[in-house]
């Protein structure tokens, strides 16, 4: 499905950025050359040169938005900020949740836009394990983590899904509305799915290739954290 | 009575007075720990001044030592603070959290209006 202008005017994108510098940048030319201006940007306290960054884009980019938390709250923090935001905006049809770091690809934006429109869902989620070749994209340990992820997810929500912990998501405003994102860090990825499940939210986990670069794996979330996130989920459901 | 026993019986009751001074000064501190924390030296208070009683209630849960009955009520209690302590941070970190949200927005709105006011 092609996505036309006014479609794209419709889109809002919500970018969690912390300490992101350049990378940041370019994901959000890159957006702007494809037709997209409806960025939100969350700056999640970043001590690096984001902020200024992204202010001088301001220029350039008409309908940026830059929320800037004063101090680090972490991811989820950061995407509620944004789609609260998002979702007072009279024009926005469409929330697209997108890493700051480069991993996703915005040609993969017509698999969720696709089923979203012909109502299959109201929201779409990102499995990096649906389409094989994306599969060998993944590092080794990447994917141990992953997997164990799912089994955690399923234990918490009693539903199985290919990925628990993509950051590529699309959700019209109903979704987004029933969706209540309340733990600040890393853990939000599989709240968010707890949501979908709670809330009875028809959702399609849609194929993507997630990019992994140097820079993605060094800023990408560790064994420690995944323990972390066990944890926080637990203490949440119960 | 031994010399240690009228210690820690001179010590609870001189916490347990502390704890109501500082509670009737500073509103912070809520009835419910201040109850709780009354208790705790209460229960020292009790111990030192009646073993034989607590020796016989060890021995109801099943511990033959006093001192070893103290010591896992002493860890039991330390876990339920820690978990208060817990459920407290995270109340707080919430309220952080949406604090950080607001400052955000009005910062932004701010931010528009400066902007608004610029091009008239």
């Amino acid at each position: 499905m092609n996505i036309n202008q006014n479609l794209k005017n419709e889109i809002y994108f919500v970018i969690p950025a912390y300490n992101e510098g350049m990378e940041l940048i370019k994901v959000l030319d890159n957006l702007h050359e494809n037709g997209f201006s409806n960025l939100i940007v969350i700056d999640d306290g970043s001590t690096d040169s984001s902020a200024l960054n992204i202010t001088s884009l301001n220029t350039k980019i008409n309908n940026l938005v830059l929320l800037e938390h004063v101090i680090n709250r972490g991811q989820g923090a950061a995407l509620k900020t944004g789609i609260d935001f998002a979702l007072d905006c009279d024009d926005c049809k469409y929330i697209v949740t997108f890493d700051s770091d480069g991993q996703h690809r915005l040609s993969d934006l017509h698999h969720f836009i696709t089923e979203l429109e012909i109502g299959t869902c109201d929201i779409a989620i990102g499995s990096r394990f649906i389409n094989p070749e994306s599969k060998k994209n993944i590092p080794f340990k990447k994917k141990i983590l992953l997997k164990g992820a799912l089994f955690v997810t399923y234990y918490l929500s009693r539903n199985w899904f290919t990925d628990t912990h993509n950051g590529y998501r699309v959700m019209n405003k109903t979704a987004a509305r029933k969706i209540n994102i309340s733990l600040d860090r890393f853990e939000h990825a599989s709240e968010i799915l707890n949501e979908v499940v709670v809330n009875k939210i028809p959702y399609k986990e849609v194929p993507v290739i997630i990019d992994y670069t140097e820079y993605s794996i060094a800023k990408g979330q560790k064994i420690s954290n995944a323990i972390k996130i066990l944890v926080k989920m637990i203490f949440k459901t119960n | 009575m031994d010399s240690l026993t009228i210690i820690f019986a001179i010590l609870s009751v001189v916490m347990i007075g502390y704890i109501i001074y500082s509670t009737s000064k500073s509103k912070r501190i809520s009835l419910l720990s201040e109850i709780f924390y009354i208790l705790i030296y209460l229960v020292v208070f009790l111990v030192a001044v009646f073993p034989k009683f607590f020796e016989e209630v060890a021995e109801l849960f099943g511990v033959y030592d006093l001192e070893k009955f103290l010591i896992l009520g002493g860890i039991f209690l330390a876990y339920v603070l820690i978990f208060q302590m817990y459920k407290q941070t995270e109340i707080q970190r919430g309220e952080i959290t949406a604090l950080t949200r607001q400052i955000a927005y009005l910062k932004h709105s701010s931010k528009k209006e400066i902007i608004g006011k610029n091009k008239k």
